[in-house]
């Protein structure tokens, strides 16, 4: 009550009771998938036979598709991989942008405009599947975790938002800084970054979420199906379910087989569960600087 | 319309695989989405003939070690309605000598087994090849986004298996196909296949397919090519005493009578491909009375059966999932009674077998027999003798080639083998138990380790085997019968024809045109402007080059 102005009138009752209606069914919206896609990922085959699909009213609960993906050490295994490559693949990304943020934002550092240009172009052109392929073959890379992170080690959107984001730090503190004796790191590292922590949240979390969901470059760098992150693993139990081409005649599918015991939409559900809990974990706690970080950076573009 | 989606685009994508693979001999577009994925592909189409390749194709001598009890006749496949209670040894010696590793790259529709190291029914099969096979396994559906950059990069394993409907999205594939693969003439043409006589008991059509620049490339996996069945719910239709289609009027009065929104059922799923055909649209091109080529999108009979389509969307005959969203997972409302009648591919059948063989034990889907929209005489579709290959990387040598083939005769061995039932199950007591019926059953193990990563080595004629479902191998055996029977005549019989990418490419949007005709969105005189767009953007470049490879090959 207390954010009204005074010269505001009371709100009305449709107002008073519209708002928690119309705020709780927005939250429904939100919810009510999440919801379906659990209460799925816990039903047996027979449940979602019955439902025809998506299983809404909660029937014969079970954690027979936690069980399959989970056992067998492939998934748990590539759990482990994913986790590695977004802890260390989001603190090498930061670190990199941090210092050639601050170094494009210092005006008259040595050819920083050409650099910032080189940068920008890359908003414009992509460098393709199979150039791409080549470069990281002829490094020696192939196979190589570092595949999985160099690539996309630096985003260019992600070093603008943070060099905008440092270049609003006002040049005075910089030079304060600089009387008192500071180099450039210290500068950094004692002004500059604690004055950034909601960007730097950010950019980490985009970084982050990037590393977390990214397959492509997995897909097409690592031959080797015991280095594979989990999307990959979990992506070959998406088209367990679907048909072969007519082409392949004869072929059967694991689910021809006998292999999925556990329904393929239960199953599919659980790695929607399983893909999105860390994410979900990590968010909140990033959640209070998101708006200030990303708004920053858009008004000072 | 067939399998359940991560999101429309990929779903379209992977049955354009379906529709690649059925095109290339048809040649002609399927209307399921045939979009090739690769916009960047520049292929201008190519063809391979077999009457020109008599010098180069291997020997066909028959390996049988257990015989089919329901013959295939016509190009249908042969029917086995028990497992054999002993399996042949095929392979007696160990294909590799030198014990070196085997590299592999195949493409899987399952979940990811564990690795060599910690899978013992790779061990038990690797035991009997007399190496290890390194299997680099990629989901099924991202197979071509990796094709092309190792094809460029010409960083390939020792064994490449390309599913021949990857093939029309990678650029200048033959090139690549000259300077990367070992030419197999001087290893299996004529006689010299019977060094390998898994090998030797392929197909000679599906071996014309394994030809590119004339020369021998590819070891071919054999397919029965039939496109589409319409399966409906025999226990269904049992119920409420409904009786299969045989004509078009008994289609539109099926929905009615089925139709049962109150109840949550609806009659139709996708059809509109085995409407096409049921009113006799051609598979992929036909001739005209001048002797031009005409694609089953430009024919009469394919605007009558939109038209037909539309009618069925129109009357509420069709569930709405489907009516909201062309790719939704059919397999679940199928199985579960909500739609009784769809279109699917034949594999379709025993996997939704298996998936309700617990669960609902009744769930008795069956074919329908082949029918024309007027009673008539009917007509079905064909499709390639062969749509995987293996390939062997070139320049390993001489010895090392002769190993690999070894491994590939390995896999090649057919139903009725102990090295088939050892690489499709493993070991017997371990990874599978015999149930009653004869038929495997894995274990739990099993179910951890075994993958189908072997077949994709190779392939084995076409077989109806899985006689643990009561009645489908003979089930299946008459319709494959009935259906090969009618099976229209192919003008490109025995001809590969990789279609042209940017023909291709027109699959996807004229699809689109169609799905939006069918829901309403558009009228049916729409279909003459798509038909139109087709030709321009590209439909009459590929009849110019049909027509070609006709010419070229005196037909």
């Amino acid at each position: 009550m207390s954010t009204r102005a005074v010269w505001e009138e009371e709100p009305t009752v449709a107002g008073r009771l519209g708002k928690p209606v119309v705020l709780t069914l927005i939250a429904l919206a939100v919810a009510f998938p999440l919801y379906v896609v659990v209460v799925t990922s816990l039903s047996s085959t027979k449940a979602v036979t019955r439902a025809g699909g998506l299983v809404v009213v909660p029937r014969e609960l079970t954690v027979a598709a936690y069980v399959q993906l989970l056992s067998g050490g492939v998934v748990t295994r590539a759990l482990l991989i994913s986790v590695l490559i977004t802890a260390i693949g989001t603190a090498f990304s930061l670190g990199v942008t941090v210092l050639a943020a601050y170094g494009l934002s210092r005006p008259g550092s040595l050819f920083h405009r050409p650099l910032l240009f080189v940068v920008l172009l890359t908003f414009l052109f992509g460098p393709g599947i199979i150039p791409s392929y080549l470069l990281v073959n002829s490094l020696g890379l192939i196979d190589h975790y570092a595949s999985l992170i160099l690539p996309a080690a630096v985003s260019a959107f992600n070093l603008i938002v943070m060099r905008s984001f440092f270049m609003g730090i006002p040049a005075e503190l910089i030079d304060s800084g600089r009387i008192d004796g500071a180099g450039e790191f210290a500068i950094l590292r004692r002004i500059v970054l604690p004055l950034s922590k909601a960007v730097v949240a950010v950019v980490g979390l985009f970084y982050a979420v990037g590393y977390w969901n990214a397959f492509f470059n997995a897909l097409l760098y690592i031959n080797d199906n015991n280095k594979w992150p989990l999307q990959m693993v979990l992506r070959t139990y998406i088209v367990q379910q679907q048909p072969l081409p007519t082409g392949a005649g004869g072929v059967v599918t694991g689910a021809g087989l006998g292999l999925a015991p556990a329904p393929g939409l239960a199953i599919k559900m659980a790695i929607v569960v399983i893909a999105i809990v860390p994410v979900l974990l990590v968010y909140p706690f990033i959640q209070r600087h998101f708006t200030k970080g990303v708004i920053i950076g858009a008004v000072k573009g | 319309m067939t399998g359940p989606v991560r999101g429309g685009a990929s779903r379209r994508t992977f049955i354009s695989l379906l529709g690649a693979g059925a095109a290339a001999a048809a040649g002609g577009v399927t209307l399921t989405g045939c979009s090739d994925g690769g916009s960047g592909a520049t292929t201008s189409g190519r063809a391979e003939t077999e009457d020109k390749l008599a010098g180069l194709l291997p020997k066909y001598t028959a390996y049988e070690p257990v015989k089919p009890d329901l013959p295939g006749e016509n190009g249908a496949s042969p029917g086995f309605s028990h497992y054999p209670s002993e399996f042949k040894r095929a392979v007696p010696d160990k294909a590799v000598a030198s014990g070196k590793e085997v590299s592999a790259m195949t493409p899987l529709w399952s979940p990811l087994p564990p690795g060599l190291g910690n899978n013992s029914y790779y061990d038990a099969n690797n035991e009997r090849i007399g190496a290890p096979v390194r299997f680099n396994i990629l989901n099924g559906n991202d197979y071509g986004d990796k094709l092309g950059p190792i094809l460029a990069a010409g960083n390939v394993p020792e064994l490449l298996c390309i599913p021949g409907w990857n093939i029309s999205g990678l650029t200048r594939f033959s090139q690549a196909a000259d300077k990367l693969f070992e030419d197999l003439t001087p290893h299996l043409a004529g006689d010299k296949v019977s060094a390998y006589p898994m090998l030797a008991n392929l197909p000679t059509r599906a071996w014309a397919y394994g030809v590119w620049n004339s020369q021998l490339k590819a070891v071919p996996f054999p397919s029965d090519g039939f496109p589409w069945a319409l399966f409906y719910r025999k226990d269904v239709f049992d119920q409420v005493g409904a009786e299969p289609p045989k004509n078009a009027d008994d289609v539109l009065a099926l929905g009615k009578q089925l139709t049962d929104a109150k109840a949550g059922r609806w009659t139709f799923g996708s059809v509109a491909d085995e409407m096409a055909r049921m009113f006799g649209a051609p598979g992929g091109w036909r001739k005209d009375s001048s002797g031009k080529l005409v694609n089953k999108i430009e024919t009469p009979e394919f605007e009558a059966s939109v038209a037909f389509v539309r009618k069925l969307f129109q009357s509420g005959y069709v569930h709405p999932e489907v009516v909201a969203n062309a790719g939704a997972d059919e397999n679940a409302l199928f199985e579960g009674g909500k739609l009784v009648i769809r279109q699917n591919g034949l594999g379709g059948w025993h996997e939704a077998l298996q998936r309700q063989q617990t669960a609902n034990p009744a769930f008795d889907p069956q074919p329908v027999t082949p029918f024309a929209h007027d009673g008539g005489t009917p007509m079905t579709w064909g499709g390639d003798p062969a749509g995987i290959f293996t390939f062997v990387k070139k320049g390993v040598g001489e010895e090392r080639v002769k190993e690999l083939l070894g491994v590939l005769n390995y896999t090649s061995a057919p139903f009725g083998t102990e090295e088939y039932v050892l690489y499709n199950y493993g070991v017997e007591g371990k990874h599978y138990v015999k149930q009653a019926s004869g038929a495997p059953k894995l274990t739990a193990l099993g179910q951890k380790e075994v993958s189908q990563t072997y077949i994709f080595l190779g392939g084995r004629p076409t077989a109806i085997t899985e006689s643990e479902y009561t009645g489908y191998v003979q089930s299946m055996s008459a319709w494959q019968n009935a259906a090969a029977k009618v099976r229209e005549k192919n003008l490109f019989e025995g001809i590969r024809v990789e279609q042209p990418a940017k023909m291709a490419a027109l699959a996807q949007p004229f699809d689109d045109a169609l799905q939006d005709i069918f829901r309403g969105r558009k009228p049916v005189s729409e279909l003459k402007t798509a038909v139109k767009q087709w030709q321009t953007n590209g439909g009459n470049e590929g009849r110019d080059f049909y027509a070609k490879v006709l010419s070229d090959n005196g037909r």
